[in-house]
């Protein structure tokens, strides 16, 4: 690697890595869409607090919010948008380079 | 920062992907079992005479196949009902499971894309076959014609299930159900653009131990045989996935 080179840690996207928004984006990425609940068991997270995570994410276009029914029930769907693909790929690209990065390894080795 | 931060956060999004991937994908057997099953049982749609005399009386397969293979059918209309309404009624079964399975695990794959593929390849097998054509000059010359018929190939509705298995394949993430169903569409084309049982020169040679022949040969393997060997490598695939899913689970 090249010492001009800017360092991986800068290719990081505040909004992605943040490490809620970061597992939001991971669990959406598995499925077309993923309910607002499950998302918020697996993640431990309270109502308030996903949504708030989701918010951020939403007004990034990183994440669609549905609204809908499961039979009478409201239910709320999140999907991944194709920005939020690239976006969380391009994290876990830059994730990698750092951990490369630290442990001495250059990016043609790895 | 120390080299475990970013390392850490590697490791728990990679675990926390490959959990959703279980939860939102783990249940894709049971929409190919249904193909498979749906494939396998059209064996009833055929007599049961040996290949042999079917070689023996051509002009007696019909064209389109609508059972799915050239091969003699017992009737017909009950192979076209079979696909018209067995098709549409076997993806009626798996949205209505896709819709149980997303209320279960609250993931939600794209399985109307899938359906939408499986139909729509159905219907364009059922408006191209509608179209008029001219009576060939000579029929019986048609029947003995023994070269590759290209679009033949395709006039059978294990295409559509091909296609649907593809489809499926690509909402549920998985490769090896796309070879499946390529190989499965593989075969229903070659015995469609040639005749039952035709193999090709070149695997004919391996089989006869390597002895030139140019025009190929045909083998004895009858009608569920032969489906069974277009959905071999789809029912490895349900086993393998079903397995997987069970002990995920466990």
């Amino acid at each position: 690697m090249s010492t001009d080179e800017a360092h991986p840690s800068l290719a990081l996207d505040e909004t992605v890595h943040q490490r809620v928004r970061l597992g939001i984006l991971a669990m959406l990425s598995e499925a077309s869409e993923c309910t607002f609940t499950t998302v918020r068991e697996e993640l431990e997270l309270t109502d308030g607090n996903l949504s708030r995570h989701l918010r951020v994410l939403e007004d990034a276009g990183l994440v669609e919010i549905r609204k809908g029914y499961d039979g009478r029930r409201p239910c709320t769907w999140l999907a991944l948008t194709r920005p939020g693909r690239k976006a969380l790929r391009a994290e876990l690209a830059a994730l990698q380079r750092l951990v490369d990065r630290l442990r001495g390894i250059q990016p043609e080795d790895a | 920062m120390t080299i475990e931060d970013p390392e850490q956060t590697l490791r728990e999004v990679e675990r926390l992907k490959a959990r959703s991937r279980r939860r939102a994908h783990g249940g894709a057997w049971v929409p190919a079992a249904v193909l498979a099953a749906l494939v396998l049982l059209s064996t009833v749609l055929y007599r049961s005479a040996p290949p042999t005399a079917h070689w023996n009386s051509i002009g007696i397969v019909q064209f389109p196949y609508w059972a799915g293979l050239p091969a003699e059918q017992l009737s017909p209309p009950v192979s076209y009902l079979y696909w018209l309404v067995g098709l549409p009624a076997a993806f009626a079964v798996i949205a209505w499971w896709y819709r149980r399975r997303a209320r279960q695990t609250g993931f939600r794959v794209a399985w109307r894309l899938f359906a939408a593929v499986g139909l729509g390849a159905l219907l364009v097998l059922v408006v191209l076959l509608a179209v008029p054509t001219e009576p060939p000059a000579d029929p019986y010359a048609a029947h003995i014609d023994v070269g590759l018929r290209w679009g033949s190939g395709f006039a059978t509705p294990l295409i559509a299930v091909a296609a649907s298995l593809v489809a499926l394949a690509w909402v549920e993430r998985a490769p090896m159900l796309a070879a499946a169903g390529g190989w499965l569409a593989l075969l229903a084309w070659w015995q469609g653009a040639t005749r039952y049982g035709q193999l090709p020169y070149w695997l004919y040679r391996l089989f006869d131990g390597g002895q030139p022949i140019g025009l190929g040969g045909q083998t004895d393997l009858p009608v569920p045989g032969m489906l069974a060997l277009m959905c071999l490598p789809l029912l490895v695939w349900v086993v393998l996935a079903a397995v997987r899913s069970r002990a995920a689970r466990g």
